[in-house]
């Protein structure tokens, strides 16, 4: 009874990872990751900071660096000689994953590559990366994995002489980028252990954020006259990403919307994932506009078009279009 | 007739790779240990403010401990969670390395409740007769608060606190000049690349886990650039200025809670202008 109850859990396990979808919506996650890259990579390179942060104290840097990842020490390590042409290399290869260059294997190997080389550059000065940065490598091995350049590519357009194509992809890659997300906030608010984001410590969490030099973008002291919406802020933050896992359970009620049961019914009655985004998408504008915390926000929210199956991306992009249409015949007329 | 059975059994395969990488996201987020364990961050100001606060709480709450007993507690099982959590990360340490798959999600998982801002100054005149012995010590090497040989650094961080303590009152009449200030239109000296996110970053770890290292170089680096900036400059201090943060009440108030400078770094400016720089 047991065996043949684990023999149809991994029926279904393999069942899930054999699905197939259009290949628009890992094209979108593709564009939107290879665009963040390169702002991760140029905010540096613009900013006069390649030598200050990735090159050893001995060639002109601040501090000793060290060897490097296993990429950077085969090429001879921190120094201008070997980090110079490794960045140029690696924007190279952002713009290269963003426009959709090469297509199902070429693709896949200018990502590998570009998530070698970001990772050789970032890494290299362990005191100056960040959560984007996994972020982005997390998602370039999901375009690794997938066929992201499909469509929307330099790829498609080559083949096919335009840009959209009605290819179809396996499914499983995005499904992975949406673990990863529910992934990044259940572990970022288990780690959450401090009382302030608690009841225990009045949930002043992001008032004290506030308080801090280093991360805010302006004077926050105006916080102190509205300490009761840093509390609601910072309780709503932590309990979403808290219950961020729960999203699985959406998505497996949403694909068993035939079966009974109350909750599985209630949780249908609307899309909850909507709420899930509403409710993130507002903590990372919140985020953008009071905190500078590089591209953090807008690696996260490259993960959200994931959420969304491809042809309601589509549908959505046809909606907006339309409403686009809408109001230039109403400002015609 | 291999490439038949590969076809065949790839979905298999693809679900057995899959249920691997699943397994490996979700043991790669757990806490890293190396910051569990890290002495430097259990020495912190912020994490013994954290520890007295869970301690009172706890304590309110019927279970009395104190902080040193709690924190003993804590520390060995965050020891023991480390050798568990190394031994189940074996496996997954080669992907994460081959798939760049890495995690670590700790954000402002600990808000930052001593923050502590670098200063940094230049002296543009000779040290007035008055200003006191103290605040004068000057050495040939380009930089002064250097730790000498055989010397412990935390003895020397310490003597250079005392040191800072000591100067304190003395700044205004020993010509010293603001030139970084965070947040300071006014005192804005590579103020472009301080605002980098990537240098908030390494800023933000001096608040917390101090590398003397790192420090010591950026300090270096950054006295280095305003030599060459500010041609008068004869003499570059930088500073951490570490304070509490301040509660709501006295931020509506305009209280500032006192703080105190810590780690002081001096640096000649001729000495500097000497060295080579790109």
């Amino acid at each position: 009874m047991r065996r043949a109850r684990i023999r149809s859990w991994w029926r279904a396990w393999v069942a899930l990872w054999d699905r197939r979808e259009p290949a628009i919506g890992l094209a979108c996650f593709r564009i939107a990751v290879g665009a963040v890259m390169l702002y991760s990579l140029l905010s540096v390179g613009l900013g006069g900071l390649i030598d200050v942060l990735w090159i050893d104290a001995a060639h002109g840097g601040y501090k000793p660096l060290g060897s490097g990842n296993w990429l950077l020490a085969t090429l001879g390590g921190p120094h201008p000689a070997v980090i110079y042409p490794l960045y140029g290399a690696t924007v190279a290869l952002a713009l290269a994953h963003t426009l959709g260059a090469g297509g199902p294997i070429i693709g896949r190997m200018v990502a590998f590559a570009g998530l070698h080389a970001y990772l050789a550059l970032v890494t290299v000065n362990g005191e100056a990366t960040g959560g984007y940065d996994n972020l982005i490598g997390n998602a370039l091995w999901l375009c690794v994995l997938g066929d992201a350049s499909a469509t929307l590519s330099l790829h498609s357009h080559r083949r096919a002489g335009r840009w959209l194509s009605n290819a179809t992809i396996p499914a499983w890659p995005r499904y992975l980028a949406v673990f990863q997300l529910i992934v990044v906030y259940g572990a970022t608010g288990l780690h959450k252990l401090s009382a302030e984001w608690t009841p225990a410590g009045g949930h002043m969490a992001l008032f004290r954020v506030y308080q801090d030099p280093t991360w805010r973008r302006f004077d926050m002291d105006f916080t102190a006259w509205v300490v009761p919406l840093t509390q609601i802020a910072t309780a709503t933050a932590w309990l979403f990403e808290l219950c961020a896992p729960l999203l699985l359970l959406v998505y497996y009620y949403r694909a068993t919307r035939d079966r009974p049961g109350r909750l599985r019914a209630l949780c249908n009655r609307r899309d909850l994932r909507v709420l899930f985004a509403a409710v993130g998408v507002s903590l990372h504008v919140g985020i953008l506009v009071t905190l500078e915390v590089g591209p953090f926000s807008w690696i996260t929210l490259a993960y959200y078009l994931c959420l969304w199956h491809p042809d309601e991306l589509a549908r959505a992009g046809r909606r907006l279009r339309g409403l686009g249409r809408a109001q230039k015949n109403a400002e015609a007329a | 007739m291999t490439r038949a059975r590969l076809i065949a059994a790839w979905p298999t395969l693809r679900a057995l790779f899959i249920a691997g990488h699943v397994l490996a996201l979700v043991a790669l987020a757990f806490p890293a240990p190396h910051k569990l364990t890290n002495p430097r961050a259990w020495a912190s100001h912020n994490h013994q403010a954290e520890l007295a606060r869970w301690s009172e709480r706890l304590t309110g709450l019927g279970y009395p401990i104190d902080k040193p007993t709690l924190e003993r507690e804590l520390r060995a099982v965050a020891e023991s969670y480390a050798r568990t959590h190394r031994a189940i990360l074996a496996p997954f340490g080669y992907y994460a390395r081959a798939a760049g798959t890495y995690q670590g999600w700790a954000m402002f998982a600990n808000p930052q409740k001593h923050p502590a801002e670098l200063h940094v100054d230049i002296r543009t005149a000779a040290r007035p007769e008055h200003a006191p012995a103290s605040a004068g010590r000057r050495q040939p090497a380009a930089y002064i608060g250097v730790v000498r040989a055989g010397q412990d650094q935390a003895d020397a961080d310490q003597a250079d606190d005392d040191q800072a303590d000591a100067d304190q009152a003395d700044d205004d009449q020993a010509g010293w000049q603001p030139i970084i200030r965070p947040h300071s239109a006014e005192h804005d000296f590579w103020g472009h690349a301080l605002r980098h996110n990537r240098m908030r970053k390494q800023l933000g770890r001096f608040g917390r886990t101090f590398y003397p290292q790192s420090y010591d170089g950026l300090t270096r680096y950054i006295a280095r650039a305003a030599a060459h900036a500010f041609p008068e400059a004869v003499e570059i201090r930088a500073r951490l200025y570490r304070y509490p943060s301040p509660s709501p009440a006295e931020v509506r108030t305009g209280e500032t809670p006192p703080g105190r400078y810590e780690h002081e770094r001096r640096f000649d400016a001729a000495a500097l202008r000497a060295e080579a720089w790109p």
